[in-house]
């Protein structure tokens, strides 16, 4: 089975933003840290368990990007990738996804694949669209936010689970070929083998980024770029039918007054009102 | 039929609303009212196309998403299970013929994925989990989104014709009837699915196991703190989870003492919680610890102390010992469990 995974490296701000004025130097490219995807680090481990599983897995890991993204391929091969791609060209702006979609999509296509694995999104940017439309233009099944993968009997298609909030997950089936994106799971990727990390250099292909693709203007351009304000609170608004002294309460306590509070029964014992409570509630049956 | 193709082009922004059930989502209302607003600013007007698994009231629905500032209503052709593919493809095939600004959708899992798929088929940039919209100098449309990990804010403004596809974080906007007695039109629904017949087939739903489960996702959960006095007490806490069916968590002196690991602990130093039911047992309710609680549903609070702030936030307060409480609590369950055998 071809396995294709691809891998970026991610930029990570040194410092703490809130504590400086000046947020240009702080996202001076220079001063700014580099790390390989957490997801993408998720989606490698993925792989490797694949091969661990049924053996005759053919693992290709590519990025695309200027020099620094070739960390991301030693790491691969530290984690068990069997072939390195590498697509040169300068890195891409926001809201250029699309753009790199096509450029994977040419790569991937050109040596035929069984499976493509990639993070869910990324950690700096992350919109979580170049998976989804690698699918699009491949004209393949995609399976979003996997955190377990296997093959079915016969190998013809996958089984996946997949997370879908509070903890809970999906299985489904889906044919090969396929694009899944991987999200992070409870296990922690493996550390990439250090020999392998270090002769990595002599198996990365390096191959032209920017050919054959015509350059398209981003949809949208960065205005202004500033220090991202906490969360705004949403504004509590009583019900208009309240009385104003219990309006100007509840938005003095933000909402959180409550409601009709039952008194402790002294009569009663704790367990009995425990008991009580939750079956009149519904959170248990009675007998 | 031209009439209506007219009319649709000029609904330029257009809003797809995610149903639950019979109702819709409460992110959808926030995300209408904020695309209202600005619709409002720019003399656009609002479409709402809702994907529509057939048990919705279309009707009453009009009348409802009007007041809140949608001008029409699109109700899609029903999907399958796993819809978002088809949904994102068909509102992409839509949005190519009539050219919208842009396609807003709330950040869910499902909402991320139908926009992920609707900027894959237009071929433009998605701009995922917004946080701010607004208008620049020339009416275009401008977005933040944060990156580099919640820590910094980029702006973006429209360039060019192209459509844009943006999915804003829920919980920040406000729901207000800014509209009240206007009630949208209700067309005719979408005929149209893109081809692709999806492959992928859901097997099974696995339900998340309370005891393995992360915190933050747990449905129930039973809280111990100092008042528990002894590890041993604290396994009535466990007991007590395994009996409801919910998870544990506990307080920063219930990590010190080694009683829960530092995953499960709740507050400043800890988690935030959203669940439906919180059982707190022997926590006093220090402000550190009780704001990461602000989610929790029906918080059930036992303390010996009837002055400790938790009975302010209760919404039933048990003034007791928390070890008494659950010991007898638990055996009341299990002897209504082995009644229930018997019968």
């Amino acid at each position: 089975m071809r396995v294709v995974v691809l891998v970026k490296m991610t930029k990570v701000i040194r410092g703490n933003p809130y504590r400086t004025d000046n947020l240009e130097a702080l996202l001076n490219e220079k001063n700014l840290a580099l790390a390989v995807n957490s997801y993408d680090l998720a989606a490698l481990e993925e792989a490797q368990q694949l091969k661990e599983l049924y053996g005759d897995v053919h693992i290709t890991a590519v990025t695309a990007g200027p020099e620094s993204a070739v960390k991301a391929l030693r790491v691969a091969r530290g984690m068990g990738a069997d072939e390195l791609i590498w697509l040169d060209r300068p890195a891409f702006a926001g809201g250029q996804e699309m753009e790199l979609a096509r450029l994977l999509a040419q790569e991937v296509s050109g040596r035929g694949f069984d499976l493509v694995l990639c993070g869910l999104k990324s950690d700096d940017v992350g919109t979580g669209m170049v998976g989804v439309a690698l699918a699009g233009l491949l004209g393949v099944p995609a399976v979003t936010r996997a955190v377990n993968i296997g093959l079915q009997v016969g190998r013809g298609s996958l089984r996946v689970e997949r997370h879908v909030g509070k903890g809970n997950r999906e299985v489904v089936q889906c044919p090969l070929p396929a694009v899944v994106t991987v999200e992070r799971s409870r296990q922690a990727p493996r550390y990439p083998g250090v020999a392998r990390y270090l002769t990595a250099g002599k198996k990365i292909v390096q191959k032209d980024g920017a050919a054959g693709l015509q350059p398209v203007a981003a949809p949208v351009i960065p205005l202004e770029t500033k220090k991202a304000q906490p969360r705004p609170k949403k504004i509590f608004i009583p019900d208009e039918n309240l009385s104003g002294a219990d309006r100007m309460k509840m938005i003095m306590s933000g909402g959180m007054a409550r409601k009709k509070k039952k008194k402790a029964q002294t009569q009663v014992s704790g367990s009995e009102q425990l008991y009580n409570f939750l079956l009149k509630h519904g959170f248990i049956e009675r007998l | 039929m031209e009439r209506v193709r007219k009319e649709m082009e000029q609904q330029r922004l257009w809003v797809v609303a995610e149903s639950q059930g019979e109702e819709l989502k409460e992110s959808t209302y926030e995300l209408l009212t904020e695309v209202a607003r600005l619709a409002a600013q720019r003399g656009n007007k609002v479409m709402v196309l809702l994907d529509t698994a057939g048990d919705i009231a279309l009707e009453k629905m009009a009348e409802e998403l009007g007041v809140y500032g949608a001008e029409a209503i699109l109700p899609l052709a029903p999907a399958g299970q796993n819809s978002s593919r088809q949904v994102g493809e068909a509102i992409a095939a839509l949005a190519k013929e009539l050219h919208p600004d842009a396609v807003f959708i709330a950040e869910t899992i499902w909402g991320h994925e139908v926009a992920s798929w609707t900027a894959a088929g237009l071929g433009t940039a998605l701009l995922a989990d917004c946080v701010e919209l607004g208008l620049g100098v020339n009416q275009e449309l401008t977005m933040s989104r944060h990156v580099y990990g919640d820590t910094v804010a980029i702006k973006f403004a429209a360039a060019g014709e192209q459509t844009l596809v943006v999915t804003v974080q829920s919980g920040l906007f406000n729901v207000k009837k800014s509209f009240p007695g206007q009630k949208a039109r209700l067309l005719e629904r979408h005929p149209a699915r893109a081809g692709v017949c999806e492959s992928v087939k859901v097997l099974e739903f696995i339900k998340a196991d309370p005891k393995t489960v992360d915190i933050i996702d747990a449905e129930r959960l039973v809280v111990g703190g100092k008042g528990m006095g002894t590890a041993e007490n604290y396994a009535l806490i466990r007991e007590t989870a395994e009996v409801l069916s919910a998870a544990v968590g506990g307080t920063r002196v219930a990590r010190d003492n080694g009683w829960v690991s530092l995953v499960r602990q709740i507050g400043q130093t800890g988690k935030t919680v959203a669940p439906e039911l919180l059982i707190s047992c022997g926590v006093s309710g220090a402000i550190q610890h009780t704001m990461g609680l602000k989610e929790t549903k029906c918080l059930v609070a036992i303390n010996t102390d009837k002055h400790a702030p938790i009975h302010k936030l209760a919404d039933l307060s048990i003034v007791d010992d928390a070890p008494k409480v659950l010991a007898e609590f638990i055996a009341k369950m299990k002897t209504t469990a082995e009644r229930r055998q018997s019968v």
